[in-house]
């Protein structure tokens, strides 16, 4: 708990309700330590105090309808550029949603490093350069159909999820790139690139 | 790593969740997302709702809507099963209309705060409960009250006392002890508890904090200058306190038609 004086208003507040129990007792402290906030402090724990708690109401066994009706209203309200928008397709793409760990273990797997494979998350390479070879490993190793991969990187390319969020304008990802181009400008070695070249059709 | 909140504090830290709410963060944070759906659809340990409203409300964490899809399934379906418990159909003539409502609103909000780089939800991360308890209490004033016949509305009050003492009637002017005897299980009833709430809410402010103080386990005063007591804490006499506490009470008991709060 901050004890300067200059403390605000609404970060005493904001202390107070994130007490892990806020009771007389803390109350008591708070009072004592801010009188300045004297009523806002008391009418703030008597709230708390009333609300519910609502964690323990459990769920309908059954689901409803009415969550899935909700979730699509939910999903046509986001940005097209959300992870989760009905428009985004990066959401398909089964990259998108490995962790940071398993994307570094299946490079390492495919051989190739995690520049390279974030094309392929990324969808900026042109699905029809990309050895079909290359792509059964690929889906093999993620667990998906042949197919279902090979349309999820058709979708549009994507800017990097790291910078999707920081923009101030209009996200541009460029045009995707050919297999050939993404080998040579990924920092591949001489060796990966090789081994990359003797997949092609 | 747990996305802090983006609020500051005067001195620029950032705004604390509750510490148990920050715990089950960090204990989720490293989880693959789909054992991370695993936890959150799991009934037999029940994760907060602060912490379903940290995954729906932050892009930044990249769940794709194979993953969040069934995160806000979950929180949907307790979402509503909680608002069936404290906007009540015995409380409410339109109850049904006014949890569509609220749900609606809610998941508005989470879509708007997702889109934008605002931090209008960032308290429902702290205490869900408190938050959803205020936004309810709003959405209610905006409709009206519960019912026509609603008691307190009709209700007229017993007294015209002063704050003094004077002119107290007999038998409002009871002691405090009796009046609070929390049943400990009727206060654990969400729906009971929301209904005495809502009715402590109605109650002029000196009464309701007189109450709301009494009810948590605040002593009305003390021998020990040292322990902080109701008078103290609302700078009056022990004497108006009672008087405070007896006249909430007459009003509570007609509110809530029960003989036993």
């Amino acid at each position: 708990m901050n004890t300067t004086s200059r403390a605000s208003r609404s970060d005493v507040l904001h202390a107070f309700s994130a007490e892990a129990n806020p009771n007389a007792d803390t109350l008591a402290r708070y009072l004592k330590r801010y009188p300045q906030f004297r009523e806002s402090l008391i009418d703030l724990s008597i709230e708390l105090f009333a609300a519910p708690s609502l964690d323990e109401i459990p769920a309908d066994t059954v689901p409803s309808d009415n969550a899935k009706r909700a979730w699509s209203t939910f999903q046509s309200r986001l940005c097209p550029t959300d992870p989760a928008s009905a428009a985004s397709r990066t959401a398909e793409n089964p990259l998108s949603s490995l962790s940071d760990q398993r994307f570094r273990e299946l490079a390492d797997e495919l051989n190739i490093n995690r520049l390279f494979l974030s094309r392929f998350r990324d969808c900026s390479i042109q699905v029809t350069s990309i050895p079909q070879k290359f792509l059964l490993r690929l889906a093999e190793a993620l667990a998906v159909t042949f197919e279902g991969l090979k349309h999820a990187l058709e979708a549009p390319p994507t800017v990097a999820s790291g910078q999707r969020y920081k923009a101030s304008g209009k996200p541009s990802a460029g045009n995707k790139i050919t297999f050939e181009d993404a080998l040579t400008q990924s920092g591949l070695s001489e060796q990966q690139q090789a081994a990359l070249r003797s997949m092609k059709d | 790593m747990v996305i802090p909140l983006k609020k500051t504090t005067q001195k620029g830290e950032p705004y604390l969740r509750r510490a148990e709410i920050e715990h089950v963060l960090n204990e989720l944070a490293g989880l693959p997302a789909n054992q991370l759906v695993d936890r959150l659809k799991c009934s037999q340990k029940i994760i907060p709702f602060e912490v379903f409203i940290y995954y729906l409300r932050h892009p930044e964490l990249a769940l794709g809507a194979e993953h969040l899809n069934p995160i806000f399934t979950v929180f949907y379906d307790r979402l509503e099963a909680a608002l069936r418990k404290t906007v009540s159909d015995s409380q409410f003539d339109n109850a049904a209309a006014i949890r569509e409502e609220i749900a609606e609103r809610v998941v508005e909000m989470i879509a708007e705060d997702r889109n934008s780089q605002d931090e209008k939800m960032y308290y429902w991360e702290t205490n869900f409960n408190h938050a959803l308890a205020n936004f309810r209490k709003d959405v209610l004033r905006s409709i009206g009250p519960a019912r026509e016949s609603d008691p307190l509305i009709n209700a007229e009050p017993l007294t015209y006392e002063d704050e003094h003492g004077h002119e107290i009637k007999p038998e409002v002017d009871i002691a405090a002890a009796d009046f609070i005897n929390p049943n400990p299980s009727k206060l654990d009833d969400s729906a009971f508890r929301s209904r005495l709430m809502d009715t402590i809410n109605m109650l002029p402010t000196n009464e309701r904090r007189a109450v709301g103080l009494l009810l948590q386990g605040m002593q009305i005063e003390s021998q020990d200058p040292k322990v902080m007591t109701i008078s103290k804490a609302l700078d009056c006499t022990e004497r108006t306190v009672r008087n405070r506490l007896g006249r909430a009470y007459e009003k509570l008991r007609i509110a809530l038609q029960v003989e036993d709060i």
